[in-house]
């Protein structure tokens, strides 16, 4: 095909109007009829589908350019109106300008010395600020000229003029049409349209009001030809065909001098067209509607909003080689690996040029064809031909197969691709994995990844993107790897770690387990650790410390703090001091996996944090965990401690309230006696729970498994347990005790006015005890509460981020260590007002005495 | 007026000082970034931590903030007229 374009390079861009005399020099062809096709189907002349317009028939040639179907991009045409239409989307710009002028001589309504000193404070800004203060500077003078009532320049009296949406103007109560509108514009000097905020040159304010309509070529508005062999036109087409009818009938009856009432309703009524052409959803006009009763989708409708031309079809582009479907979690895979399924494997391909060296190899594939595995799909060829590979086409293929060739090979383990799930909030949603190919039909991930990804497994979908270019996949595996992204941006923690299961799994493991020697050997070889030294010195009893020992690398040393704040001492890769729990190995807290990942890279890190791991998983399996509703059995006595806290309570609650009753409450500053009371009140039955939750957890057993739960970090807390087990507490609506029902009570089983902790939504019992039906229902209140509240929620902060992520996206950080956005103008001197990149701090800090500790060691060493 | 007696914002702990650079220094920061004053982050002149500095549009003012980590950090911002608007 021969390239007919000029290429040209875009220096700028204008954004103006089109004057009359633009639109008719780009035009090719008049429009002068509404038919579309004569009795032959083909074009009429001069109809909306002319073929000086475009093709989009195959075997036609389009009369302007002389191009077939795809090589002509298509003309504009134009159409003369019989009447002045104004353009919706400018009456604000052509109020104002009727509005900053004088109705006789066309001038701004000021003096000169107004006008200079206008002029001179607009440079200012316009040298200083930027366009958007320019603007308001202008629309802040423009409007102030309204209030005027006489031209200072020819003493004519102003009247107050009046836009009545959506399209007509009126001075004092009496229509202007718009030709008169057009003639005023006319008027107003080009010196004057500066001061309006308009550029002459590309917008002069009459060409608000049209004369003449360009129509757009056919090519943007196919038509597309149903089974039946009939055609159906585009919704512009349709549009476009009414305006021109309309216009013709308005051009006919003026010809003949018909009666000024049936030219207004007319000119009312192309009005009506043009303004639903140019957009359908202009507030107070009816939508023009299909015969179906379905909107026309019109000019603003095809680039506005989300469905529009700019979000849809240019900010999201449909991609090739991706897929999608279910995830389930596969602890066996690495965590930088992807289970695929083997139909998705053999669907995507990844293009391998053929060498002289790989040739061998890349026949292989072409051999086994599409429905093999590994086999190909495809093969291009050096001039670019795409080759399908079937029975047919196989053993040709396979003879000129030569360097240059190109075998498009089904996926294969190893092979890197981007794994993704929405929304993708941060750059943790979208890592690059390695294929590791698996049967069925589920993408399988470590559930390690979960946190950054944010998925769980109850339904959720995933997908995965195959870079096709080397240079694609290099990328991918430098910058998007998963062990790249195991440190957070945010904050330096490690997003991701062991969690659940796996944190209780090495708990127990380095506080109670012990194995015989075979059964050591057989647990490190289940999570991956073959290494014959590993356990070359364990004895006949191994302790579970010792396994977690053998994990480590020999030159490892550590000093950390678990969760309950003891020490934690690794020496030479031995544990040799405290228990591994959540704040040692745990998703954004286990600073033993920040310090196994600086030390020995991210690669060796991750595949360490993947042992450890398994080696929780291994270790809670073998032990056996189990919680039941016995876990939260109080001993009698513990059970009457919680009953007296919560008496108590109660009757400092009734003292409370009396006090209120008797007016020898002192308020606290800022609250009123009723609310003093209230605080108070809901101070006294928090302790309450606390106090519970103390006495739960001083009694509950070390062997307890939700304690244990508790205790490593893995799940819950202990406020958890006390719920359960002894007083579920104070339900709580926006903050406060639970006011609403009837009145004055919460529910009719209630004296009014009693502001008791019952009567409140306190429930005294445990979720194990039961609640009483009042209890039950305040409980439902809070639960569907916040149910509402996390569904309202959650599409608010999606658009909050949509803007924010829109105003930053052009930020970026120069090489001279400024942070500038897209124009270059300078946001930050340096990143982050310290040049920190809190990635490689230690939780935001840089520890000083730890590097300084660290190089005197290395040079004693050295010494 | 009586708060302001009372009060001066400029000796406040969070107000970080602002000192007017002279036009040998501005030269040698536009060129440091090659850029032009109007690419440099904004003051209005009209701001009370620019009182009693006599400044006017044009005119850069180094801010010296303080970071638990570099010390003192410079920030520069370029004088606007904020008299309108």
């Amino acid at each position: 095909m021969v390239e007919k374009f000029v290429h040209k390079k875009v220096k700028s861009i204008v954004f103006g109007m089109l004057s009359p005399e633009v639109i008719k020099k780009m035009a090719c062809a008049k429009i002068i009829t509404p038919e579309l096709y004569d009795k032959e189907g083909y074009p009429v002349d001069g109809g909306l589908m002319d073929i000086r317009l475009g093709v989009i028939d195959p075997g036609l040639r389009c009369k302007t350019c002389g191009g077939k179907l795809k090589e002509c991009i298509g003309h504009f045409g134009y159409l003369d109106f019989a009447r002045p239409i104004v353009h919706v989307k400018f009456i604000d710009v052509i109020l104002k300008c009727l509005r900053a002028t004088c109705k006789d001589c066309g001038k701004l309504l000021v003096d000169e010395k107004k006008l200079a000193k206008q002029d001179e404070e607009r440079t200012v800004v316009e040298n200083e600020r930027d366009v958007n203060v320019l603007r308001k500077q202008v629309h802040v003078f423009v409007t102030g000229l309204k209030s005027i009532k006489k031209c200072p320049h020819c003493e004519a009296k102003q009247l107050s003029i009046k836009m009545e949406k959506p399209t007509t103007f009126l001075e004092n109560e009496k229509r202007l049409s718009p030709i008169e509108v057009r003639t005023r514009l006319e008027r107003i000097s080009n010196e004057d349209c500066v001061v309006l905020g308009l550029n002459s040159q590309y917008a002069r304010p009459e060409w608000g009001i049209l004369t003449i309509l360009p129509v757009p070529p056919v090519t943007i508005r196919p038509s597309i030809t149903l089974e039946s062999g009939e055609r159906s036109e585009d919704d512009l087409t349709h549009k476009l065909g009414d305006i021109v009818r309309i216009n013709q009938r308005l051009f006919e009856n003026l010809n003949v001098g018909a009666p000024e009432i049936i030219v207004e309703d007319l000119w009312d009524l192309l009005q009506y067209h043009v303004t639903t052409y140019i957009d359908n959803s202009v507030p107070q006009v009816p939508p023009a509607r299909h015969r179906s009763g379905q909107a026309l989708k019109t000019l603003s409708e095809r680039i506005k909003s989300k469905e529009g031309r700019f979000r849809y079809n240019l900010t999201g582009k449909r991609v090739n080689y991706a897929a999608r479907t279910v995830i389930s979690p596969d602890s066996k895979i690495e965590l930088n690996e992807v289970g695929v399924p083997l139909r998705v494997a053999m669907e995507i391909t990844i293009p391998e040029t053929v060498s002289e060296w790989n040739v061998k190899r890349l026949k292989k594939f072409v051999e086994s064809g599409p429905k093999n595995y590994p086999g190909s799909n495809y093969v291009v060829r050096p001039d670019g031909k795409k080759k399908k590979i079937t029975d047919e086409t196989q053993e040709q293929l396979l003879e000129e197969l030569q360097p240059g060739y190109v075998v498009e090979r089904h996926l294969m383990d190893g092979d890197i691709v981007i794994f993704n799930r929405q929304p993708s909030l941060h750059r943790m949603s979208m890592m690059a994995h390695k294929v590791r190919i698996l049967p069925g039909k589920s993408f399988r991930l470590n559930p390690s990844v979960c946190n950054p990804y944010n998925a769980d497994f109850d339904g959720d979908e995933m997908n995965l993107h195959v870079p096709q270019t080397v240079e694609a996949m290099s990328e991918a595996e430098i910058l998007m790897q998963v062990q790249t992204q195991i440190i957070s941006p945010k904050d330096g923690l490690n997003v991701i770690g062991c969690h659940t299961d796996s944190v209780t799994g090495l708990y127990l493991l380095t506080t109670r387990m012990e194995f015989t020697k075979d059964e050591a050997v057989q647990i490190l070889d289940q999570i991956g650790v073959y290494k014959v030294e590993r356990f070359s010195k364990f004895g006949e009893i191994v302790k579970g410390r010792e396994i977690f020992s053998a994990v480590l690398p020999d030159d490892f040393n550590f000093v950390g703090e678990d969760k309950q704040k003891r020490k934690v001492i690794v020496n030479n890769g031995v544990l040799v001091e405290g228990i591994v729990d959540n704040a040692i190995v745990g998703q954004e807290k286990g600073e033993l996996i920040r310090a196994l990942c600086a030390k020995y890279g991210l690669d060796l890190g991750i595949k360490l944090l993947g042992q450890l791991f398994r080696l929780g998983i291994e270790a809670i399996s073998r032990h056996g965990f189990t919680t039941s509703i016995s876990d939260t059995d109080l001993p009698g006595e513990v059970g009457s401690k919680c009953k007296e806290i919560i008496y108590n309570a109660e009757r400092r609650v009734s003292q409370l309230i009396e006090q209120y009753n008797e007016n020898q409450l002192v308020s606290m500053p800022g609250l009123s006696e009723e609310e003093t009371m209230e605080l108070k009140i809901r101070e006294v039955l928090d302790r309450a729970r606390t106090k519970i939750g103390e006495v739960v957890s001083s009694i509950a057993s070390e062997e307890n498994p939700t304690i244990i739960m508790v205790v490593s970090g893995a799940k819950g807390n202990i406020l958890n347990l006390a719920q359960m087990a002894a007083c579920v507490g104070q339900q709580s609506l926006r903050g406060r005790r639970i006011e609403i029902g009837y009145k004055d009570r919460t529910l009719s089983s209630f004296a009014k006015k009693d502001l008791m902790p019952h009567a409140r939504g306190f429930i005294k019992g445990g979720y194990k005890d039961g609640m009483d039906p009042k209890s039950y229902f305040m409980h439902a209140m809070t639960g569907r509460d916040s149910l509402m509240d996390t569904a309202l929620r959650t599409p608010k902060s999606g658009y909050l981020y949509r803007r924010l992520s829109s105003a930053l996206q052009d930020v970026k950080l120069e090489y001279d260590s400024t942070v500038r956005d897209g124009k270059g103008n300078i946001i930050q001197f340096i990143y982050g007002e310290d040049g920190l990149d809190v990635s490689k701090t230690e939780s935001g800090k840089i520890n000083v005495k730890r590097i300084v500790e660290e190089f005197l060691e290395e040079i004693k060493n050295v010494a | 007026m009586k708060m302001a007696e009372q009060f001066n914002i400029k000796t406040h702990v969070l107000v970080p000082v602002h000192k007017k650079i002279s036009n040998e220094e501005k030269e040698e920061l536009f060129k440091k970034y090659n850029i032009s004053f109007k690419q440099l982050p904004k003051i209005l002149s009209n701001d009370s931590a620019l009182e009693g500095l006599e400044v006017v549009s044009g005119d850069v003012v180094q801010i010296i903030r303080k970071s638990i980590d570099l010390g003192e950090v410079p920030y520069y911002r370029v004088v606007v007229n904020g008299k309108r608007i």
